[in-house]
């Protein structure tokens, strides 16, 4: 296949995406953690599974919604509901059905303040993509060279937003922090193929052959640890940081690889680059 | 890797700093003297109040090592003077029947201070039901520490925030206690009451106290004291002149008694804020320290009363400074626990003000502010200045806590062993290898030390942070060792030096970094600070690899690689 056409699949996938957020955001809106929308979460520690059905019975009047997930050697459950729901209410609810948890965490959240956390983020987002976009025309200087590593990252950060929300991963401020962290992480590969490219000599399918074997092990070392992190850890705020780096980073082979690789050495060949004095 | 060869590394300069830093950050995590015991909080009335500051480390008192919390049960019963080791220095108090007053608990295992949802514990912010400004909200805070100092709760840390829109917020956090406590003590009012105090002197078990014009006859007999007729004992309380008193001390040579002159419903309004023809409320500089000033007004009925009681008061005058005050000071208390006392100056004696000043003096700023928002927290029965709610709780059960840390150090270790083996399959070279993994380490103790000398707290969202940085510094390790190995091919490798190429690689390390710091900055303004330990381990981290490690790393890659080409 002509390495031309290969942005089409990176272009397809941002485009469906873009869609599906539209979809989502005139439907039920973004999914949301209650630190960003408000409410009460209890996180208990169980050694015995826990049905998420059972609970859902038993809590019914509290219209909770429930998650648990499985750590080392324990269980945990995350139980949330509505702020307005005294906490204890819930917890002797449980105890007069035969739960008890030994070790529980409760944590509240107002409404006012989750929607005021939600604006911050969303606006340090967007400064971060500002900063972003001012360092990489700082870096490449050159207005093709540096648009397609800020397209990218915009892809990366729609791309890993739209599959977090299908797979049901809330939006919270550490998934935040995470979007915000993969800015840096998706335009680190980019700068070395740029570079490599661009300020090598020899032949150019060598010298992007070379510069995705590096990559790969770069994006091959961040996957086993985010994995180790996401798989042993039970803490939310890691977790949830873990997975999105890692949607992040396999998006990011997608953008970079298919979409960024074959601009710049079109950009290469046409011989733009050479007349452009980059060197 | 011979001698020779690692002999030749240790005499560049940047492998020696990196050395030496990791070193120094060691020690500094990890202190080898785990002696003596921390103190926690201070009550207002300890007699080691002022002595010794919370997170001074007491090592040592009256000829015994202290090195557990127990070890201070030794002097339950003591009295006497009271000698001990604080962070060094050493420190004297005179202590009745063992009380100290003080909470201490043992010595942390590091000097890294973990975060609440490690340790476990409860924080709550509370926002002001209505627009204040920032004096009401320091009010707030004051009062706040006040009522802490008074009802319990003693390890809480009140932290006053503002968000990016301008937004105040106080923060508590408390290493036990509930959302419940907060709760109480968000509802909780004192009683406040101030009484003057006379000091009657007795010559042959007889006197006579002056009160209101009156004199009244005083005698003694044995641990009772007879006032206008009335037997008392310490602590009995009575009433003459329309004044309701208490006997606080007999002795030989002087009766000491309280008069109640205020009490709370006496107090309309303390000056919270200078307000120029309304009232006054001021630190000015004095001399060497700083005086405070603030006005309070009082019902006409109670000054009537301090007119009265003061009016036969004797005036003394201090030696040094000339000062004039009366010979009896007023105390201040809350909930029937003295709090403070003050003199009063000798130009109120018998004058029935309804807006008198309150003035002190204190050696700087802070302590003058910190001690004016303690007297007006009192005099306002330690009520708030505003409403206050609470709009987020985390109660972090310490178990889950120390499983979150235990399973991030786990699992770092776990990610270590992962990408140590997805290095070796790509490069199949334990020289790579090692120094890419030792590396690492560095960058993980290094980071750590940072977060520790800047006292930041290290949090879940922290640990995340010094992942990442440490994630993207590997990321930096493989590139410039592709760079070295792979660099540019074989042609390229005859044009360009090796030097040549690894500066080529810093240009990307540098680009990449300046990206990372760029999208991680705009973490410090959200959330009122929640991930802002993401947002500054990350930073740190990241400045450590490009400043410290990465250029260190390029000479051993340089070195150990080069030596590989020949092989």
């Amino acid at each position: 296949m002509n390495y031309k056409f290969l942005p089409l699949i990176p272009v397809i996938l941002l485009a469906l995406s873009l869609l599906y957020l539209f979809w989502l955001n005139s439907t039920t809106g973004l999914k949301l953690d209650i630190d960003l929308k408000g409410g009460t979460q209890i996180i208990a520690e169980s050694s015995t599974d826990v049905s998420v059905k059972e609970l859902e019975n038993v809590l019914k009047s509290y219209e909770p919604s429930i998650r648990t997930s499985r750590g080392l050697d324990t269980y945990t459950v995350f139980i949330a509901f509505d702020a307005s729901i005294d906490s204890d209410k819930v917890l002797n609810t449980l105890k007069e059905n035969g739960y008890t948890f030994k070790e529980y965490s409760i944590q509240t959240v107002g409404s006012a303040i989750g929607k005021a956390f939600f604006e911050q983020a969303t606006i340090a987002l967007a400064f971060a993509f500002l900063f972003m976009i001012i360092t990489t025309f700082l870096i490449f200087k050159k207005f093709i060279l540096a648009i397609r590593v800020i397209i990218s990252a915009f892809a990366d950060i729609i791309e890993c937003l739209v599959l977090s929300q299908i797979v049901g991963i809330t939006l919270s401020l550490a998934t935040f922090a995470a979007l915000l962290l993969l800015i840096g992480y998706s335009v680190d590969d980019d700068v070395m193929l740029t570079t490599r490219v661009t300020k090598g000599t020899g032949d150019l399918n060598e010298r992007i052959k070379r510069a995705r074997k590096t990559a790969f092990t770069m994006v091959g070392a961040t996957i086993v640890a985010l994995m180790s992190l996401y798989i042993i850890t039970e803490s939310v705020v890691i977790d949830q940081i873990a997975s999105i780096m890692l949607f992040g980073l396999v998006f990011d082979l997608i953008n970079t690889w298919m979409f960024n690789a074959p601009i710049l050495r079109w950009y290469v060949e046409k011989g733009w680059f050479a007349q452009s004095g980059f060197k | 890797m011979n001698a020779n060869f690692l002999k030749g590394l240790l005499k560049q300069w940047r492998i020696l700093l990196v050395l030496i830093l990791v070193a120094l950050s060691i020690i500094y995590i990890i202190p080898s003297s785990q002696k003596g015991v921390v103190v926690k909080s201070i009550n207002s009335d300890s007699p080691l109040s002022g002595k010794v500051n919370i997170g001074d480390s007491i090592t040592w008192a009256n000829e015994k090592d202290i090195n557990s919390p127990e070890d201070l049960d030794q002097f339950k019963n003591f009295s006497g003077v009271f000698r001990f080791i604080h962070s060094g220095k050493l420190g004297l108090a005179y202590i009745e029947n063992g009380y100290l007053g003080i909470s201490v608990a043992k010595k942390p295992f590091s000097n890294l201070e973990f975060g609440l949802d490690l340790t476990g514990g409860t924080r709550v912010l509370l926002k002001p039901k209505e627009n204040t400004s920032d004096a009401t909200m320091q009010q707030a805070l004051a009062t706040l520490e006040t009522r802490i100092n008074i009802f319990g709760l003693k390890e809480a840390k009140f932290q006053p925030v503002k968000d990016v829109s301008g937004n105040n917020y106080i923060q508590i956090e408390m290493a036990g206690g509930s959302k419940e406590e907060i709760e109480d003590l968000l509802s909780k009012q004192g009683k406040f009451e101030g009484k003057v105090e006379r000091i009657i002197s007795i010559k042959n078990d007889t006197g006579s106290l002056k009160l209101g014009g009156n004199s009244y006859s005083v005698s003694v007999e044995n641990d009772t004291v007879i006032i206008n007729g009335i037997p008392l004992r310490e602590n009995q309380t009575s009433k003459i002149n329309e004044t309701n008193f208490k006997i606080f001390n007999i002795t030989e040579n002087n009766v000491v008694i309280m008069l109640d002159v205020f009490t709370g419903s006496d107090i309309q309004s303390v000056c919270l804020q200078n307000q120029p023809g309304i009232c006054t409320s001021s630190i000015i500089k004095s001399g060497n320290g700083y005086e405070f000033n603030f006005q309070v007004f009082i019902t006409e009925e109670s000054a009537q009363r301090f007119a009265n009681v003061t009016n036969d008061m004797e005036v003394v005058v201090e030696p040094n400074t000339g000062y004039k005050y009366l010979d009896g000071r007023i105390y201040l208390y809350l909930d029937e626990k003295l709090i403070t006392s003050l003199s009063i100056s000798s130009d109120l004696k018998g004058k029935a003000y309804t807006t008198p000043a309150i003035t002190g003096y204190r050696q700087t700023r802070d302590e003058a502010l910190k001690e004016q928002l303690m007297l007006k927290s009192i005099l306002q029965s330690g009520s708030l200045p505003v409403g206050l709610e609470i709009i987020r709780s985390d109660q972090i059960s310490p178990v889950l806590g120390g499983e979150f840390l235990r399973d991030a150090l786990l699992s770092v270790l776990i990610a270590y062993t992962a990408v140590a083996t997805v290095l070796y399959l790509r490069y199949r070279n334990f020289k790579i290898l090692i120094p890419n993994m030792l590396w690492s380490f560095f960058e993980l103790f290094l980071t750590l030390g940072a977060a520790a000398l800047i006292h930041w707290t290290i949090d879940l969202s922290s640990i995340a942070g010094i992942i990442a940085a440490i994630g993207s510094g590997t990321n930096d390790q493989i590139m410039m060792i592709d760079e070295i190995l792979i660099g540019g091919g074989e042609e390229e490798k005859k044009i360009y030096t090796l030097k040549q190429r690894l500066k080529r690689s810093f240009f990307i390390l540098f680009g990449s970094a300046a990206v990372v710091i760029a999208s991680v900055l705009p973490m410090f303004f959200v959330g009122i600070g929640v991930m802002k330990g993401f947002a500054v381990t990350t930073l740190l981290g990241v400045l450590i690899g490009i400043g410290i490690t990465r250029p260190a790393f390029a000479i051993v890659a340089e070195k150990v690689l080069s030596k590989e080409e020949k092989v």
